[in-house]
């Protein structure tokens, strides 16, 4: 693997969406204060704006691959010295190290502010990372889509679907026996079905990354 | 001395590069532009210059060689001959090939050979009374 | 012993509508490749699996000793590659991507990609998104001349230049050739530049190689006969000959195996040769063409 190669497309891609990532990243820079500083307001204000910031990133750097394809950059990048394999790398690692700087934040900030603040029950904290582990799934499933298919219509389709699956998770885990009191409750407890949702979202994150890359690799057709 | 540039193809000229190059070179050697002896282009480094396919030069070189008109050394490149006998071939040639014309035209007429040798004499001794 | 550039052996490619069948190809070390086919008889698609940007059906591809697509990486540290299917990123400047090709190969050249520019009469600063057809294509051709590759893979070079640039690219290509190590392969239209400067050429229709051979080799075995042949007689059917035009008395025929001795054969069947004529490269690939959807090639 040519990693000075695969940092360079990684650049490159930052390069070309740098103004992008800038504004993101000022908007979470801004949910974060609005979260630590406002009341309950700026709680609800914040994270809404927290998971906004993450969907749009996870949305727009998986589209760069959709636009490379509309684009035909991305049969001038087939033609640097690089294998298919390094040219996913660099695709999968490049997005994934932008939307986990974004997810990280809000992980952190999101249990922080939870354990900090008296009128969030603590109980809180399992549910949160149940959801932001859903919110990682559904852009890995997006990231997929966009890298395989190529296509702006199947990309828009797999966030569409992330969301619901999203709605899904919070709705069925919320009302699931025994989660709900705990929600309220100041002990933070990781119950069967928090736990079971949990393993689900990271196999889930795992295989759709090895799938790209083994569709990725099977790819016979670059132009 | 840059001696490839003095050449220049012509394209609206019916006949093959190879044939031109081939009396471009002849010409240079008999005005002396090119002396005998004297090392020439390489293959490759007269494609270049004159933006023709090396092959087509390649092949002129061939024929120039078979001629005598030039010597190739393997691995060394090419120099114009010595005995480089190159004016009454090139004049040879050229007569050859109007000599041909000449015939085509008569048949397409469709006057005998007698008859083309009658007009051929004629115009000799016109071209003879004009120049004294 | 030159040594193969280029490689394709047995290479079949199935599309839904359209089949690349039984390509071989060889590019000897050094020379110049010209590839002429009509729109959609399969060079790009040939050329895309060169590069490794298609993979093949069938059939085995090196590409400077190397397997494509399986070795591609290495070979394309090596290969310069410009089409029309290859886009910049148009937001940025032809500077921008010089620098970025500049990091990549360690054979870059400075000084000659400036020459390159102003011999282009292009300016580095300008953004991609904003300059016309043919700047970009001298970009492309740029960004690829000034690394030196050993293969220069070019689709279609010189369409929508104009007469000038065509010059200056042309020029360009033959300096490449200097170096005895380097190889192109280009497809063209432009059958006057192909005949120019070409060492090889192949001829593709429908998804097939129709001929390949050296350039003088089709120059001397092609001919375009002019007959006039009286009432009473019968022309003779001469092998590797092909009616092409002209009337019932006139008739033309061309010839993909010319000998003085035809000339013979007709005179002594009572028919006269009015002419025969050489062809230039573009009217010896429609014959070729023509003869085979004709079925009357051999």
């Amino acid at each position: 693997m040519n990693h000075a190669m695969v940092q360079r497309l990684i650049y490159k891609d930052w390069y070309f969406n740098r103004f992008a990532i800038t504004a993101y990243v000022a908007a979470g820079l801004l949910s974060l204060v609005a979260l630590a500083l406002g009341g309950e307001a700026g709680f609800y204000a914040g994270s809404i704006l927290l998971i906004t910031v993450l969907v749009a990133v996870g949305a727009h750097m998986a589209m760069i691959a959709v636009t490379e394809r509309r684009d035909q950059t991305l049969a001038f990048v087939m033609t640097l010295p690089i294998s298919t394999l390094e040219y996913t790398t660099a695709k999968i690692v490049g997005n994934l190290m932008i939307f986990f700087a974004a997810w990280t934040t809000l992980l952190v900030g999101t249990v922080a502010v939870i354990a900090g603040r008296q009128a969030l029950p603590d109980g809180l904290i399992p549910f949160a990372i149940v959801v932001l582990f859903q919110l990682f799934a559904g852009y890995c499933l997006m990231l997929s889509v966009a890298l395989v298919s190529e296509s702006q219509g199947w990309t828009i389709g797999a966030l569409v679907l992330g969301n619901l699956l999203l709605n899904g998770v919070i709705f069925a885990v919320s009302n699931a026996p025994g989660v709900g009191a705990n929600m309220k409750s100041d002990s933070i407890v990781w119950s069967q079905p928090i736990v079971g949702v949990l393993w689900a979202e990271v196999a889930a994150i795992l295989f759709l990354l090895g799938l790209t890359f083994y569709l990725q690799t099977r790819k016979t057709d670059f132009l | 001395m840059d001696m490839h540039s003095h050449l220049v193809i012509s394209k609206a000229d019916g006949r093959p590069m190879y044939l031109q190059i081939m009396e471009q070179i002849k010409q240079r050697i008999a005005v002396g532009d090119w002396p005998r002896g004297e090392e020439i282009p390489s293959i490759r480094q007269l494609a270049v210059a004159l933006r023709v396919s090396v092959i087509t030069v390649k092949r002129a070189y061939y024929e120039l060689e078979r001629e005598g008109v030039i010597v190739t050394q393997h691995g060394k490149g090419s120099t114009v001959a010595d005995g480089a006998d190159v004016s009454p071939r090139l004049w040879d040639q050229e007569l050859a090939q109007h000599l041909d014309q000449v015939v085509r035209l008569g048949t397409l007429l469709g006057l005998t050979p007698e008859q083309l040798e009658s007009r051929l004499r004629d115009a000799a001794n016109r071209f003879t009374e004009e120049s004294s | 012993m030159t040594d193969l550039a280029v490689h394709f052996e047995g290479v079949g490619k199935k599309y839904r509508h359209f089949t690349l069948d039984d390509i071989h190809l060889e590019l000897p070390t050094g020379s110049i490749m010209g590839f002429i086919g009509p729109n959609g008889a399969g060079k790009s698609t040939t050329i895309r699996i060169l590069m490794g940007l298609v993979h093949q059906d069938r059939g085995s591809v090196r590409v400077l000793g190397h397997a494509m697509p399986k070795d591609q990486a290495l070979a394309k540290q090596q290969i310069g590659f410009v089409s029309e299917d290859l886009r910049l990123y148009k937001t940025a400047t032809l500077a921008w991507h010089m620098g970025f090709i500049r990091s990549i190969y360690p054979t870059w050249d400075q000084a000659y990609a400036e020459q390159l520019l102003r011999r282009f009469d292009l300016k580095a600063e300008q953004r991609i998104k904003g300059i016309s057809h043919g700047q970009r294509v001298k970009a492309a051709l740029l960004l690829v001349l000034a690394r030196r590759p050993r293969l220069l893979v070019l689709d279609e070079p010189t369409t929508g230049l104009d007469p000038v640039a065509r010059q200056e690219v042309l020029g360009e290509l033959m300096e490449v050739l200097a170096d005895d190590e380097r190889t192109i392969l280009f497809s063209s239209h432009n059958t006057l530049d192909v005949e120019q400067i070409s060492d090889q050429i192949t001829f593709i229709d429908q998804g097939r190689i129709i001929d390949t051979g050296d350039k003088e080799g089709f120059l001397d075995r092609w001919r375009r006969i002019r007959l006039d042949v009286p009432a009473e007689v019968a022309p003779p059917v001469l092998p590797g000959v092909m009616k092409a035009g002209g009337s019932g008395r006139l008739p033309v025929v061309t010839t993909n195996r010319f000998e003085p001795a035809m000339a013979a054969a007709y005179q002594h069947a009572g028919v006269t040769v009015l002419a025969v004529e050489p062809m230039t490269l573009e009217e010896i690939f429609v014959a070729n063409v023509h003869w085979r959807r004709e079925g009357g090639i051999s």
